[in-house]
């Protein structure tokens, strides 16, 4: 339903080499405007470097990335949320939310700082605008690093294991919203983890990547139905599924 | 806090009667007590000159401070953006500028300038350069490169990354270069104004010194000591406490 068949994000032949480390072999894959893309992948085998890749933080060495059908990232196309909140500790909540804005033309607009507003009240933030990061819960810093990549309006946001690190019920819980998020925004996810509870509850599809020298193992559809419940046969089939994926 | 102050009090009291015991003991027209000293003290902050003197020190201080710090910032940054730059800091400007006395530069500068504003402030300048070379060096090497990984995704101006995050993120250290600086560049002045200027405190304390007034000599001191502590303690620390320990990166 959410698949409108427009290719957001084309990754074609793309490998990577480390000085001798072979991270990433021949890795193609797309993701489809209002598509949720899981990268599920064990620890080192180079999703990071992969998203880095593709917000256009490293330089492509092998292979083509496209983004919204041109060649160059347009900044205002993606939105990256990282695996940690990466926050000014000297702004508070609202500052570092508008901070896209200051970067990309000197300084937020009036109507600039409406949206940033705008994006804490979607991540539940609307009480906490001047706090400082301190002052925040991991789960709460990770909202503002998300209202940070929502407020550019991007066509895709990449999110390289956002909820690591947070507990159990926090990660649900955000899981939950930014599926909400995801839904009211109609934008395109790829979504990086090693989780593979995380990537059935999320994904329309899954990108199962091998270890190093990394390659595309399968990719497993997810046709389950949203609201998903962890609970049913389906859910836990497709987990099993995905864990014997990674072996 | 209250313990602390009377601590304080206690502290001060007890300097002042050793002092004052010590000064008794030798009876020499070469050691003023406390009280001849703060009369000295009096007599120079109700003369009409004294101001003028004091004055025109805090202003080659600050003149100083800001041409150095200006300088040092700039070779500082530029190790972050230019790798020879890097090279020729570790290598030529930071340890010339580290191990050169300061009483060389000064000797330097009066025989270029002669006795003129611009000596005691270069010396000041060249003394206090240092201080932001090495903590801006400090700073960038521990800059959180995952910040500026992230600014990097919204703007492809070095610019608009360094004004927005890299700076912010230097400011402690800029502060504690300033508050060192200023301690240092206030003991530069004193010496600098001794044998190359015709004007400031130091050239007060000279002349002092140079008709044998003794308890001059002492009054001079201790307003320059005043001085000292109103600045660092009473503004630096208000500073570092108000704002400073704020900005410092917690857990990000
Ligand atoms: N800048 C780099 N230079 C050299 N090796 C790197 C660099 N970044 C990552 N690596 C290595 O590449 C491999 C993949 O890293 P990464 O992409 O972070 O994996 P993942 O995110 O899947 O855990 C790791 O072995 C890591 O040590
Ligand atoms: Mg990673």
């Amino acid at each position: 339903m959410e698949a409108s068949g427009n290719i957001i994000l084309e990754v074609k032949n793309l490998s990577h080499i480390f000085g001798t480390l072979k991270v990433l072999d021949d890795i193609s894959f797309d993701v489809k405007s209002g598509e949720v893309v899981c990268v599920l992948g064990p620890s080192g085998c180079g999703k990071t470097t992969l998203l880095r890749i593709i917000a256009g933080l490293m330089p492509v060495r092998y292979g083509a990335i496209r983004i919204g059908g041109g060649t160059t990232s347009n900044l205002q196309d993606i939105g990256v949320v990282f695996q940690e909140p990466r926050l000014l500790p000297w702004r508070t909540t609202t500052g570092n939310v508008v901070l896209p804005f200051e970067l990309a033309d000197g300084k937020a607009s009036g109507f600039q700082s409406e949206i940033a507003e705008e994006a804490l009240n979607i991540v539940g933030l609307s009480d906490f605008k001047e706090s400082y990061p301190y002052q925040l819960s991991g789960g709460m810093r990770q909202r503002v690093s998300l209202a940070r990549a929502l407020v550019t309006n991007p066509r895709i946001l990449l999110m390289d294991e956002p909820l690591t690190g947070l507990d159990v019920t926090t990660r649900e819980e955000l899981q939950e919203e930014i599926i909400r998020i995801w839904r009211e925004k109609k934008m395109s996810l790829l979504w990086v983890t090693h989780d593979p509870e995380e990537a059935v509850f999320m994904a329309d599809r899954v990108i199962v990547l091998s270890n190093r020298p990394t390659t595309i193992k399968t990719v497993l559809d997810i046709p389950i139905s949203r609201p998903r419940s962890r609970v049913t046969k389906d859910f836990v089939a497709a987990e099993q599924e995905l864990r014997r994926l990674l072996l | 806090m209250v313990k602390k102050a009377a601590q304080v009090v206690i502290a001060t009291i007890i300097f002042w009667l050793a002092w004052w015991g010590v000064a008794e003991i030798s009876n020499s027209a070469l050691f003023p007590t406390p009280w001849q000293t703060l009369d000295s003290l009096w007599g120079i902050l109700t003369s009409t000159n004294a101001w003028g003197h004091i004055g025109i020190s805090t202003y080659r201080v600050l003149a100083g401070v800001a041409i150095g710090s200006a300088f040092g910032a700039i070779v500082g940054l530029s190790t972050r953006y230019w790798t020879f730059m890097a090279v020729a800091v570790q290598s030529v400007i930071y340890p010339l500028l580290q191990s050169v006395p300061t009483i060389c530069w000064a000797l330097i500068f009066v025989l270029w300038f002669g006795l003129a504003d611009i000596t005691p402030i270069l010396a000041v300048a060249t003394s206090v350069a240092p201080f932001f070379i090495i903590n801006i060096w400090e700073g960038l090497k521990e800059l959180d490169s995952n910040l500026t990984e992230m600014a990097s995704v919204y703007t492809d101006s070095r610019w608009r990354v360094l004004g927005k995050v890299i700076m912010p993120m230097l400011y402690p250290y800029i502060f504690a270069a300033t508050r060192s600086s200023l301690m240092v560049a206030w003991k530069v002045v004193i010496l600098g104004e001794i044998f190359g200027a015709a004007s400031g405190m130091g050239y007060m304390l000279s002349i002092a010194y140079g008709s044998y007034r003794i308890e001059q000599v002492f009054g001079w001191t201790l307003a320059f000591a005043i001085i000292l502590i109103i600045f660092d303690y009473g503004i630096f620390s208000f500073i570092d406490r108000k704002y400073i320990r704020k900005w410092k990166p917690q857990e990000t």
